[in-house]
């Protein structure tokens, strides 16, 4: 790669890293436009970091939602709402 | 516009509110507990709160438009509750202000004090109760974008309506929320020897 090749790749690198932080919050959250999705594809045939970082995220945004614990309701939650509403109606 | 208003009220007859409450809102009582047991750490406070939510419901049923989105309206009359109720009597020691943490936190320096060097693996290898732990130690306004968002799924448009923000405020809390998090889990998989 000559000098000014790699000058202007690393520049249009540069210049997308910035956008991408953004547009990679909104695919990872299912929140980005056409046309965002359309840049980030096209940015990251070149960039690799993003691609990763949007990797990155997007597993763990997943573990994340796996992982963390859920609780049982008690079991006379349901009943005593019930109850009030009863008392209410 | 207050948490139960709404363009166009509903005239219901007993019957159709029963309905409703059953069929629209019933289904939703686990997601409730969970965001109230996360809000407020404490089971019976956590009882209280998703019972005066379902109370609240039904006495402004005539707010809720059939077809819309029951959960995000019953997570923000809880949510509501929490600030406006819960908050004041908790048990829970007080919490940090959120302005304070967030200005702190909207520093330059939270973002460059996120490690670059996570591994996802190390993420991958830890037990349900330490990623539970890490989100839980996050201040409060931190924790529920995280909840409302990864655990229960709501859209940022939803989320701004749950917590009367507006849409650039969840996106930049969230991402924020989530760097913490990572910083936390980063940290934790360092001391416990996930990373090497």
């Amino acid at each position: 790669m000559t000098k000014n090749s790699k000058e202007s790749s690393e520049s249009k690198e540069g210049e997308g890293k910035c956008k991408c932080a953004e547009i990679i919050q909104l695919l990872v959250d299912d929140e980005a436009s056409n046309d965002q999705i359309e840049f980030f594809e096209s940015h990251t045939e070149e960039c690799l970091s993003c691609l990763e970082e949007y990797q990155f995220d997007a597993e763990f945004k997943s573990i994340i939602r796996e992982k963390v614990l859920k609780l049982n309701i008690p079991n006379d939650l349901i009943p005593s709402i019930k109850e009030k509403l009863a008392q209410y109606v | 516009m207050t948490e139960v208003e709404s363009f166009q009220k509903a005239d219901y007859s007993r019957k159709d509110k029963l309905r409703v409450f059953d069929n629209e809102f019933m289904p939703h009582v686990n997601s409730m507990y969970n965001f109230a047991y996360r809000l407020t750490f404490d089971e019976d406070e956590a009882k209280d709160l998703v019972q005066e939510t379902y109370m609240k419901a039904y006495r402004f049923i005539n707010s809720f438009q059939t077809g819309t989105n029951a959960k995000a309206w019953l997570f923000r009359i809880l949510k509501n509750s929490f600030i406006n109720d819960f908050r004041k009597k908790s048990k829970q020691p007080a919490k940090v202000d959120y302005q304070e943490v967030e200005s702190y936190y909207n520093s330059e320096d939270v973002d460059k004090s996120i490690t670059t060097d996570l591994r996802i693996d190390a993420f991958k290898d830890m037990l349900g109760d330490e990623i539970t732990n890490a989100l839980n130690s996050l201040a409060v306004d931190f924790r529920t974008v995280i909840i409302l968002c990864d655990l229960e799924g709501f859209t940022y448009e939803e989320m701004a309506k749950i917590l009367d923000i507006p849409i650039g405020t969840v996106r930049s809390r969230l991402h924020r929320a989530r760097n913490l998090l990572k910083d936390k889990l980063n940290s934790y998989a360092k001391t416990m020897g996930y990373q090497n």
